[in-house]
């Protein structure tokens, strides 16, 4: 019942995204016209091969530090992804695929110096350490990238601007195909982790006595969700809450088995983010609003009203 | 669209379906984003019509601004 629930609304999300926009395309047109095909469908399924990415990355990064505030942007991956697209654009780096390129190398070189910074005596995998780790390579990468954009001209702090809040504008066949092929690597070693991520939340050791290899998983499950928040990154931006509020809203339906959890999440974050990006193109047609904006602003009441009933049920 | 000048999205650009596209460039090649493919649905990207403004005739308002008008409109004719 749920599941089809979940289904329903997800493919609800895709239609509406392709039905809807700021160009009124009439419905008997709608399979044959341009804008459909070449705009409205890679952007839909771009939004939400993203939006289900970030949802999976947040859903195993909160069991993997055991900290309900993780996100796959927590660990400094914004930070750097942010600063390599700033950087690639101040130094007039052209190309369609320049930005997203500095980007991915940004949030890998954030990825690298947390994941060194946490590994401790060169074997062990501390999540605490990893989230201060995290925590402060953002703050630098943040700061180095608030430089930067002081510094430019008018015109590139814009770009620049929008690029940090996220958006899906970039949307083409292209980005669709690299995403399609390049999530489900990450995706399924997440997916074939979701049972000793279910045993992780009763801390490390009793998740050894009772048989996995937890330095093997930490470090497994903190590399792929890192690697798959980096390609959402690259491609979009940095679109906040979709990883923090959906594995939360998913955990309250499906409870914490993972080999549940994680596809529910991918479910939920693709429809929210479908969802959030299709308000982001209409509302204020024909501008667009950056998605995170609107990602924030219906995702964090809605996950107030949740965490409300949630405290006193 | 109230505001005289404002960023919008490309599918509102594909509705209007332009045939020539103004661009102020001092350069002579079309402007990056005319290989994106996403931007192929454009009729003048398609065409490859991109009308290349020199930014000292036609970025700056003042006596001149009269020779742009007249520049324009020639290019148009062609």
């Amino acid at each position: 019942m749920k599941w089809t629930l979940l289904v329903t609304v997800a493919v609800l999300a895709l239609l509406l995204s392709v039905v809807l926009g700021p160009a009124a395309v009439p419905l008997s047109e709608l399979l044959r016209s341009d804008i459909v095909w070449n705009l409205r469908a890679p952007r839909a399924l771009l939004a939400f091969l993203v939006g289900g990415s970030l949802g999976v990355a947040g859903a195993s990064l909160q069991a993997l530090v055991r900290n309900p505030l993780a996100d796959p942007f927590l660990l400094g991956l914004s930070g750097g992804a942010g600063l390599g697209a700033v950087l690639a654009i101040a130094l007039h780096l052209s190309g369609p695929w320049a930005l997203p390129i500095a980007a991915f190398i940004g949030a890998l070189a954030a990825l690298g110096l947390v994941y060194r910074l946490g590994l401790i005596g060169g074997a062990s995998l501390d999540p605490r350490i990893l989230l201060l780790g995290g925590v402060a390579i953002g703050a630098f990468a943040a700061a180095i990238t608030t430089a930067i954009v002081s510094l430019a001209d008018a015109a590139e702090l814009r770009n620049a601007f929008l690029w940090l809040w996220g958006g899906l504008s970039g949307a083409s066949w292209d980005s669709v195909l690299l995403v399609a092929l390049y999530a489900p690597i990450p995706l399924a070693v997440l997916l074939a982790a979701s049972r000793p991520l279910d045993l992780l939340a009763l801390g490390e050791e009793s998740a050894s006595y009772l048989g996995a290899d937890v330095e093997r998983v930490k470090r497994r499950v903190y590399l792929a969700a890192s690697l798959l928040t980096a390609a959402a990154v690259a491609v979009s931006g940095v679109i906040g809450f979709v990883g923090l509020v959906v594995p939360h809203i998913a955990r309250l339906t499906w409870g914490h088995r993972h080999r549940s959890l994680l596809p529910a999440a991918f479910l939920g974050g693709g429809a929210l983010l479908a969802f959030a990006d299709t308000l982001a193109r209409t509302v204020v047609a024909p501008r667009e609003l950056p998605v995170g904006v609107v990602t924030a602003l219906i995702g964090v009441p809605v996950f107030a009203v949740l965490l409300r009933r949630w405290t006193i049920a | 669209m109230t505001a005289p000048s404002a960023q919008v999205s490309l599918e509102t650009i594909v509705a209007r379906d332009p045939h020539w596209i103004a661009v102020l460039s001092d350069s002579a090649v079309p402007p990056a984003f005319a290989k994106r493919r996403e931007w192929r649905a454009v009729r003048a990207v398609r065409d490859g019509h991109f009308l290349l403004l020199p930014g000292s005739l036609f970025g700056r308002p003042g006596p001149r601004s009269g020779d742009a008008i007249l520049q324009l409109r020639a290019r148009l004719a062609r």
